[in-house]
């Protein structure tokens, strides 16, 4: 047994092995006898593992999930039918052989025509399901017949293959012609026109091509442009029999294939194919705008290593921008058919080609007097698509609304509040300048202690409105700006207030009942657009549970609607921007409600049952209007997990989650002006945030926000900090400020989805070098202007290159890279040139030392080693180690250099200086930190920043989308 | 679940126990577990038939789905990877486990139903052995023991086993190819053993 053998035996078992396996298997026991010398236990030994070699790289060679649910293609040699006939259809030469069948050109026999006959490959024919569905394909596609599809003759079988035949085209698939640089721009408009053209005629009669990608378009010699290879093309029900969809198709489905198919293939699916998601027309609008994509600039839109990695890219990435040569509708139109979520995208196939006509249509006439594409022709366009098909109604409301603002910039997240404490229940001011919400002043002493506030977004100031010992809460803004009703939970009965914006005495409007705990803080008053009314639920009885207007000014209060508390507990109504409907909910008592829509009319009156549009919902917080008015932003806790949600106002759609918000959010507001929104953000305890280290103990740097804030580096001069944040919602970004304050918050770049890093500052404070991700995935170093502009990618090499750091010169930068298999540590000018290599034993996060003499650097990840080498050559030296503990974080100083240790699970940090003279180290500080790295030290060690997490910041903050749609 | 989590808490986490906070992992380990048995139960179920089962794509689903990827490090994504295979490892044996119990008349502890549904595939009968010789392999040499999990459990190539392990390529070729021989050894004699 291994545990039993000695490592001298088991290394002596193992070097006879390996000879052994060298030599021919007939020289074999000669040399085993020989190398064992007599010991007639190593040779039985050695001997039985040769003998069961095979077996052991059979079971170790392949993973350890091989047989389960494993379907290895079958590498059937494929059928070469050249020269024999099928049916009629003599076959000639095999013209093509792809993931769906082998291709032929053959001769039809009655007809005296050429056709092409695509064989169904054998092992496929063998299952019935699969070949049901092959003919039911091609007979959906055979019934388009249009001129940009090809057509498809026969389908038949003889000689136990199945087949099917069609039109026979001399000429290339796109995927030959595109050049390296992209196709001319008339001549990608002509053939991507007749292109859509024919995905138009296929989606109008419901079938979704599936496998829409550059080699299935052939282009004849004429230039005509056909689409072939409806392989994957599935009749999906119409909009008016939706009940009938079929299943979705199982996750990968399109995946099944040989290696080289799912290569083809990955590039142009869209993220909701790769994600195995159910898949419509819309996704044939993806994968045409990655074709369209390569078309015009010969690059693929998503790339990826592997297929597992373009779908990656697929669902992460947006493509690089376009060669800015391109017009700037054609970038449009192409971005708009590339997004990620299909309901973000181009609804209808018809809208890209019609705007792919008016594009050719435009150049064409360039140079003629009057350039520019005529409005008018552009809604006669629109209004010929609108009289051809009733469910364009809804495409051209669409373009109309979303059409204008697609020249709007993307979503921006940014805090609202960043207080101590917490903030509640946004309400925007009409012109969406101003919000109103409660805070409880961060008084630790009394949590309750809940006032009314208005912050004015631009400059951040924020003016309490209320003193009032007793809670107050759900502020709401009156629709001409001059009043906010709140609710105030005073003794003995809770009250409907009023105030002005600009403070002043409370007016008490009535006596509110709030509803049982089923209903439990979900008091909230919403006004009528007229600003006559406000909406309230109550508990009226103890059996009745009510939505009351209540007058403003004077009059009666009127019940809207009414039920048995056994139904349930009204909350949450919300008068829509126009007063014609009034969203709300019902709870049961595990508040658990049904999100309900009642229809309104000119006297406030319910006209009708109400929809519900969403069942059984656990703990809805808040419902708004989104600014499109035909869908509602609500607050839900499904999951135990505070999110909102979009939640379309058509019964039939499923609410989908608001991703830009994240996890613990909830009570949304959107601003009459219909592109802010704001809510509650219940802050991670694991934020990230960059600390000062200061003799009392560690200070939050002004730059930190509510989100992630890491990598703080300060410029030579001190004054600017640079670092890492995800503040704007939208992935890592660096960013730039004011070091002492925080002010003149700049970000430099931020590329979405994809990393960036270890800002590095240039000794002069001009630039900053800095790691991330180029398009390829892979990491790279950079350089961009600290002032701002485009970064610079230094160093363009297929591997990884990271971490970045200047030499005291400021002429180049020191690197690791793993090109060499292993992390060595290399140097390149900045400006220009070739890099070199310095270490040969392992590198990775390296500075140069103050003096410019020696460079400072760990060998891996994770390393608790610290070494030295001369800068002008000679041989490194391990200067410092820890042994155990996580990674050293270290930074040059004058004289040495410095380091953070951790206590072995505890929390007290100690920051360490080296003296390079003695090369003894001694600590300078303790301090307690939940963690504490990416350390940063000034020259004179005075400034200290570090980032790292508090050991408990939760709270809640209320944060501003910006652009909101 | 253990807890509700969300690809913000998982990638905090990776980055938490990257900036070494232990305790992280901790937290890290069962909300993986939940996920890749989640996504194996599923295969194995034959949910998703046709799919041509990876395990690299396994836990490349886990991870696309559990971390929020825009914020992932590099480096985070070798050890998500590493801590991945060590958890399918335990899935695997788990379920092998369950599986001979089953066969044995027996119900094997805290089975499950979807336990029960998992142990609708046929495991490989040496996935015990392996696995146990591996733990011997542990204690005599734990980063050939590591290569060993990271290939054969995780699947994963000999370049993302040196990545994730911080070694070169032709080490963990030299490790494999050692390692393989020494557990197969191992595993002869305890068959020896047992009969």
């Amino acid at each position: 047994m291994g545990k039993r053998t000695s490592p001298e035996r088991w290394e002596n078992i193992e070097r006879i092995y390996h000879s052994a396996l060298r030599l021919d298997p007939e020289r074999r026991e000669n040399f085993l006898r020989e190398a064992c010398a007599g010991d007639e236990a190593l040779l039985q030994e050695v001997a039985s593992l040769l003998a069961g070699k095979g077996e052991m790289d059979a079971l170790f060679d392949s993973p350890a999930w091989k047989g389960v649910g494993q379907l290895e293609p079958h590498k059937t040699p494929p059928l070469d039918l050249t020269g024999r006939t099928l049916a009629h259809y003599r076959i000639v030469e095999k013209i093509g052989e792809g993931g769906m069948g082998t291709v032929y050109r053959a001769e039809d026999g009655h007809l005296k025509r050429p056709v092409a006959v695509k064989l169904l490959p054998p092992d496929r024919v063998s299952d019935p399901e699969r070949k049901r569905r092959f003919v039911k394909e091609a007979r959906a596609a055979s019934a388009l017949n249009h001129p940009h599809i090809v057509t498809i003759h026969d389908i038949g079988q003889a000689e136990g293959v199945d087949f099917i035949v069609m039109e026979y085209l001399a000429g290339r698939t796109l995927d030959r012609v595109i050049p390296a640089k992209g196709m001319p721009l008339d001549k990608a408009l002509d053939v991507s026109i007749q292109m859509a053209d024919a995905l138009t005629a296929a989606h109008s009669v419901g079938i979704v091509h599936r496998d829409f990608k550059p080699s299935n378009v052939i282009l004849s010699d004429s230039g005509q442009a056909k689409i072939l290879d409806f392989g994957l093309a599935k009749l999906v029900a119409g909009p008016d029999q939706s009940g009938e969809n079929p299943p979705a198709e199982p996750p990968g489905s399109g995946l099944r294939t040989d290696e080289g198919m799912i290569l083809g293939t990955a590039a142009y699916m869209s993220p909701e194919q790769a994600q195995g998601q159910k898949v419509d027309t819309r996704s044939d609008i993806f994968s045409f705008g990655a074709v369209l994509y390569e078309m015009v600039s010969g690059q693929r839109a998503f790339r990826g290593e592997n297929p597992v990695g373009t779908l990656a890219s697929i669902i992460t990435q947006e493509p690089a921008p376009l060669p800015s040569g391109l017009p700037a509708e054609l970038q449009g139109l192409i971005a708009r058919c590339l997004k990620k979520d299909p309901n973000r995208r181009i609804q209808h196939i018809e809208e890209v080609k019609v705007s792919l006509e008016d594009l050719r249509d435009s150049r064409a006439s360039q140079g003629s007097a009057i350039a520019s594409p005529a409005p008018s022709r552009r809604w006669r366009r629109w209004l010929l698509a609108l009289a051809l098909a009733i469910p364009l109604l809804a495409f051209v409301a669409w373009l109309l609304w979303y059409g204008p603002q697609t020249a709007l910039p993307p979503p921006e997240v940014v805090a609202l509040t960043s207080d101590p404490g917490n903030e509640f229940f946004p309400s925007f001011s009409p012109d969406g300048k101003q919000v109103a919400y409660c805070w409880n002043g961060g008084n630790p002493d009394n949590n309750l202690a809940f006032d009314i506030y208005v912050r004015h977004i631009e400059s951040g100031t924020s003016l309490p409105l209320t003193t009032d010992p007793a809670p107050e809460s759900r502020p709401a803004w009156s629709p001409d700006g001059s009043q906010i009703a709140f609710v105030r939970y005073g003794k003995p009965m809770p009250s409907i207030c009023l105030v002005s914006p600009l403070g002043g005495p409370a007016r008490k409007l009535t006596a509110h009942r709030p509803s049982a705990p089923a209903a439990a803080g979900l008091s909230y008053v919403s006004w009528s657009p007229d600003g006559g009314w406000l909406a309230v639920a109550e508990q009226d009885s103890n059996e009745t549970s009510s939505i009351f207007l209540l007058p403003v000014q004077q009059g009666e209060r009127r019940k809207l609607v009414s039920g048995p508390v056994s139904q349930g507990y009204f909350a949450l109504p919300t008068f829509s921007p126009d007063g014609r409907h009034l969203a709300c909910i019902v709870n049961n008592r595990e508040r658990i409600g049904d999100l309900l829509l009642f229809e309104l009319d000119r006297d406030l009156q319910v006209k009708g049952p109400a929809r519900r549009l969403w069942k059984h919902v656990p703990n809805i917080n808040g419902i708004a209007w989104a600014p499109d008015r035909r869908s509602l932003i609500v607050g839900a806790a499904r999951m135990n997990t505070q999110s909102l949600y979009r939640c379309a106002l058509n019964e039939d759609t499923t609410p989908e989650h608001l991703a830009i918000a994240g996890d613990g959010s909830s009570m949304p507001a959107v601003s009459r002006t219909g592109n802010r929104l704001a809510y509650t953000f219940r802050r991670s305890v694991t934020a990230e945030d960059i600390w000062n280290l200061e003799p009392a103990g560690p200070r939050k740097n002004p730059v930190s926000s509510t989100r992630n804030d890491f990598d703080p580096q300060l410029s030579a001069d001190r004054r600017q900090i640079a670092f890492v944040s995800n503040r704007s919602g939208r992935g890592g970004g660096l960013w730039v400020a004011d070091a002492a304050d925080g002010t003149g918050m700049t970000k430099l770049t931020e590329t979405p989805d994809r990393y960036v890093g270890s800002p590095r500052w240039s000794p002069d404070g001009r630039w900053i070098a800095f790691d991330g991700q180029s398009p390829d995935g892979q990491m790279d170093i950079f350089v961009i202007d600290a002032a701002g502009g485009h970064p610079r990618r230094i160093t363009p090499y297929p591997s990884n290159e990271a971490l970045p750091a200047w030499s005291g010169d400021g002429k180049s930068i020191y690197f690791c890279s793993n090109q060499t298999k292993r992390w060595e540590i290399w140097r390149i000018p900045w400006e220009g040139g070739q890099a070199e290599r310095l270490t040969g034993e392992g590198g990775f996060e390296s500075y140069e030392s103050l003096d410019g003499k020696s460079l400072y650097y760990t060998k891996q990840m994770e390393d608790t080693r610290i070494f030295m080498r001369p800068i002008a050559g000679g041989k490194e030296r391990q200067i410092i180690t820890t042994g155990t503990g996580s990674n050293l974080d270290f930074f040059p100083v004058d004289g040495g250099l410095c380091y953070i240790t951790r206590q072995a699970g505890g929390h007290t940090c100690q920051l360490w200086f080296l003296d390079s003279a003695t090369e003894q180290s001694r600590v300078i500080q303790s301090f307690q930190a939940e963690k504490a790295y990416a350390l940063y030290v000034s020259p004179d060690r005075k400034t200290v920043l570090y980032a790292g997490t508090e050991r408990d910041s939760s709270g809640v903050d209320l944060i501003l989308v910006e652009n909101f749609r | 679940m253990a807890e509700p989590s969300s690809p913000h808490d998982l990638t905090l986490l990776l980055q938490a126990w990257r900036g070494g906070n232990s305790g992280a992992l901790e937290k890290l380990i069962p909300l993986i577990y939940d996920e890749l048995h989640r996504l194996a139960h599923r295969y194995m179920a034959g949910e998703r038939p046709g799919h041509v089962l990876q395990t690299t794509a396994l836990v490349n689903e886990a991870y696309l789905q559990l971390i929020d990827v825009r914020k992932v490090k590099w480096q985070d994504r070798s050890h998500f990877f590493a801590i991945c295979a060590r958890l399918m490892r335990q899935i695997l044996v788990h379920a092998a486990r369950s599986r001979s119990a089953k066969k044995r008349g027996g119900q094997a502890p805290q089975e499950t139903l979807d336990e029960a549904a998992v142990v609708g595939f046929e495991p490989d009968p040496n996935l015990i052995a392996v696995h146990e010789a591996l733990q011997a392999l542990e204690a005599v040499d734990s980063r050939k023991a590591k290569v060993v999990e990271l290939r054969f459990f995780g699947g994963m190539t000999m370049e993302e086993t040196a990545e994730a392990l911080g070694i070169s390529a032709d080490t963990v070729l030299r490790d494999w190819t050692s390692a393989k021989l020494w557990l197969w050894r191992e595993m002869q004699h305890g068959q020896a053993n047992e009969s």
